[in-house]
């Protein structure tokens, strides 16, 4: 596989045009907040940052909205970026963008790490997420 | 009953190793796993995690600057060893980069103890330990920093019951890493050695506190399933001292004259020495005596340095690997390790239940090995017979020798007294024709024949006469006609 195949396919997503919608990004961010907090531990803000990045870049040309900024430099950052960008759009190109990025993101942590590892780590990710939440419901 | 506290042992799941440390690691223990870079630290280290990890006794790995942790995940992947089942309930790993920043050894230490403290590890490691090192401040200020941190480091694992390990780049001469050897427990110290253009991989154990351990530098190789350590050490032979066994049980060879000269064939298990000059029928009898095993239904595995033997489509060898009665082993490389070819040996052994073996030949051997083996070929033979005697398999070995000085010499460096039996096989001129001849030089523990017999090689191998050549002086080359007294 050429290592730009990852590369998303042009979709005809644009801005929303009943303008900012920040309610659905909040929920589509927070599986990215639990995948930075399993994954940064792991490899380093770095290296969240570089594979979060890389993965931005290969999607940004099927959405051309989603902005990338090289001062972003941690994983607060990133996802603070991600979310303002995806509550500019509707709901459904949101959903699609982000979609999108996280299978990116997925793919080049598996050519990396092996599939077997990644689904491990996203798995254990899934779990402790769901933990934490019922902690919390517990409370 | 010894009040005396007593020192669990963790076996380290690294072949070769345990032995080395003296029965395994100290549990609790303060390890430096030291080396330059490739010399197999953090491969080590991986391979201890994934043999004593587990959910009863869980590891945290930490990565710091040095190698990035997805590289090193992705690479030591490749490994046998690498259970990926094991990572996540048993394994953790923790990259320390961002909290090194800031060169404060106070802020990794509490990052460290958070992580043991939620995680409750058994078994912690630290790579790379030098990328630690020099964050800190330079000078005396610095050097007591860090023997700071190691010291608290080491008693704050042992309270929490953890194995710990520190990898780093270091080399006893290293002033910075004095305050860790002086602290740490252990010391494993891994190197590659250079002679000429090859390279052996090398493991010393430079301090293992509270055992006895084995000292030097032992080889070790890293392959697909990661390290194997070999000690200098030579195996135990079965019920050595212990059983006598007067009349042992003979086997053919493969020539019938030469098994009537041997009383009944060669005894099991023992090791011929067959040694001649080029063109003599060496090789033509080391095939013969696997036809005489595969004809019994044995397995044979014949080691060959002579490249003749693989060009030349010996017709009968062929017969035997086709049939699968025989294997073999065949080296391509010229850097060979007498572990390497141990290893091979072995293995295709316990694979084929192989009871014989032929290595053709000795005088060729050197030309694989790397020099360090290559410059004492007596003790790499010695080691490789003993491996192959504490297997019980007849061995038959092949020495070119030449005959420009006859006599009575039987092989290069010695080495027919490394054998249970030599046989010898010569030119010698008779009525203008070149002749053969051969002569049982000895067999340990049995009787033999002392005749020197002519044998010619035909069609169907080497043929004996059936009668002691009528020459005296053979051995010289330049025999003459016995005359009989009456």
């Amino acid at each position: 596989m050429d290592k730009d195949d990852y590369r998303a396919q042009p979709a005809s997503a644009g801005p929303a045009s009943d303008g900012p919608c920040p309610d659905h990004a909040r929920p589509l961010v927070r599986n990215w907040a639990r995948l930075g907090r399993q994954l940064v531990p792991l490899i380093g803000e770095n290296g969240f940052g570089a594979l979060f990045g890389r993965s931005l870049r290969l999607v940004v040309p099927a959405y051309a909205w989603l902005s990338m900024d090289p001062s972003r430099k941690t994983s607060a950052t990133l996802l603070a970026g991600l979310e303002a960008d995806l509550a500019k759009v509707d709901a459904d190109s949101a959903a699609a963008a982000n979609e999108e990025l996280t299978s990116t993101f997925t793919r080049q942590l598996g050519a990396l790490i092996g599939t077997g590892l990644t689904s491990r780590l996203l798995a254990e990710s899934a779990d402790g997420d769901e933990q934490q939440q019922n902690q919390q419901e517990h409370k | 009953m010894s009040e005396k506290v007593t020192l669990g042992k963790l076996s380290t799941g690294v072949p070769g190793l345990d032995v080395l440390l003296g029965g395994g690691l100290s549990e609790f223990s303060f390890t430096l796993i030291a080396g330059a870079p490739g010399s197999g630290k953090t491969t080590l280290a991986h391979q201890i995690m994934f043999a004593l990890a587990g959910p009863e006794r869980r590891a945290l790995f930490f990565t710091v600057l040095g190698e990035p942790p997805l590289k090193m995940l992705r690479y030591q992947q490749q490994f046998s060893f690498f259970d990926m089942d094991k990572v996540g309930p048993g394994i953790r790993y923790v990259n320390l980069a961002d909290d090194l920043r800031a060169g404060d050894f106070s802020g990794v230490l509490e990052r460290i103890m958070r992580e043991v403290e939620d995680f409750s590890p058994s078994l912690v490691f630290v790579d790379s330990f030098r990328s630690v090192v020099q964050t800190g401040r330079s000078g005396n200020e610095g050097l007591w920093d860090l023997q700071h941190f190691i010291q608290e480091l080491g008693s704050r694992m042992a309270t929490w019951q953890a194995t710990t390990f520190l990898i780093g780049e270091y080399t006893q001469a290293d002033v910075e890493a004095n305050p860790i050897i002086t602290v740490a427990d252990g010391m494993i110290a891994l190197s590659h050695n250079q002679e000429h253009d090859v390279v052996v991989r090398k493991v010393r154990v430079v301090k293992m506190r509270g055992q006895a351990h084995m000292g030097g530098s032992h080889t070790m190789r890293i392959t697909g399933d990661g390290i194997r350590v070999y000690p200098r050490l030579l195996p135990l032979v079965k019920a050595a001292y212990t059983d006598a066994n007067g009349d042992p049980r003979r086997i053919p060879t493969g020539v019938a004259g030469l098994d009537q000269m041997l009383h009944g064939g060669l005894p099991l298990g023992h090791t011929l020495l067959v040694s001649g000059p080029t063109g003599v029928g060496k090789t033509i009898l080391g095939t013969q005596f696997l036809q005489a095993g595969a004809a019994s239904g044995e397995h044979g595995v014949a080691v060959y340095f002579e490249k003749h033997t693989a060009r030349l489509h010996n017709a009968a060898l062929v017969g035997m690997i086709r049939a699968g009665h025989v294997t073999v082993l065949d080296s391509l490389s010229l850097s060979l390790s007498i572990e390497e070819l141990m290893d091979d040996l072995v293995e295709t052994i316990e694979a084929t239940g192989a009871t014989r073996v032929v290595i053709d030949s000795l005088s060729e051997i050197g030309l694989y090995l790397a020099p360090e083996f290559r410059h004492d070929l007596r003790l790499t033979v010695f080691r490789t017979l003993s491996v192959l005697a504490s297997r019980g398999v007849t061995v038959l070995i092949t020495a070119g020798h030449e005959q420009s000085e006859p006599g009575l010499s039987f092989s290069i460096d010695n080495l027919c007294f490394l054998a249970d039996a030599v046989l010898a096989m010569r030119f010698a001129e008779v009525d203008g024709r070149l002749c053969k001849f051969m002569t049982m030089v000895k067999v340990r523990g049995v009787a033999h024949s002392n005749e020197l017999r002519g044998y010619h090689i035909t069609d169907a191998g080497l043929e004996v006469d059936e009668h002691t050549a009528p020459y005296d002086r053979v051995m010289s080359g330049w025999p003459t006609p016995r005359v009989l007294h009456k």
